[in-house]
């Protein structure tokens, strides 16, 4: 078993201003429940783009290959205690489960302009590495 | 149809070279371009050819050099100009 950990880091901005142009990507890049969680929220945006974030930390400790990766297979869920967590569903499971990724943890957090994350998981399959 | 691709990557890509140094086939992550930066890429493609890449379309091997976004966009029914 080895650990594996990804970081992101995304411009709140950056997401608003994409997801404003095109009204289609939203749907592209959340699940119907984020996008309920954010728009309850003063400023869907900050809570899109840590999501965001969240969604390409974990694509880089799953580190797919030339595997089809959608990102709404990646779901941020938070706790009723505030913390967040991920489940991964369709190509993104597949993905897990062959790697043998386990014990994916998330921690999201923004501040100002920007939104960051970092995942982190135990991976029993030995991996090639990618770049 | 490979131009307009090479302006798109010239302009989204952020690469820390011009694009005439890219040949066709080059990596373009190995040349620097992010995650995020192919994200840009791939809407500016969408925007430029009015289409929308599907699901199985949304791997890094696709976006990987102007070659692949070429016959990516080929599959997807724009015409080669």
């Amino acid at each position: 078993v080895a650990p594996a950990v990804g970081i992101d880091l995304v411009e709140i901005e950056r997401v608003e201003r994409a997801l404003e142009r095109r009204p289609r990507l939203a749907d592209r890049l959340f699940t119907s429940a984020e996008l309920a969680y954010a728009r309850e929220r003063a400023r869907p945006g900050r809570h899109l783009a840590a999501r965001f974030a969240a969604k390409e930390a974990v694509i880089k400790v799953l580190r797919p290959n030339d595997e089809a990766l959608p990102w709404q297979t990646i779901e941020i869920v938070k706790h009723a205690a505030g913390w967040v967590g991920v489940a991964l569903k369709g190509a993104a499971a597949e993905i897990a489960a062959r790697a043998g990724v386990h014990e994916l943890a998330l921690s999201i957090s923004h501040e100002a302009g920007f939104a960051t994350a970092v995942a982190a998981a135990e991976v029993s399959n030995t991996r090639g590495t990618t770049e | 149809m490979t131009d307009e691709i090479r302006t798109i990557v010239e302009e989204h890509a952020r690469l820390p070279q011009g694009i005439d140094e890219l040949s066709d086939e080059s990596d373009l992550f190995q040349a620097g371009m992010t995650s995020h930066a192919s994200l840009s890429v791939m809407l500016a493609l969408e925007d430029e050819f009015g289409i929308e890449f599907p699901d199985r379309m949304l791997k890094r091997n696709v976006f990987g050099s102007i070659a692949s976004i070429r016959s990516a966009l080929t599959e997807l029914g724009v015409p080669v100009a």
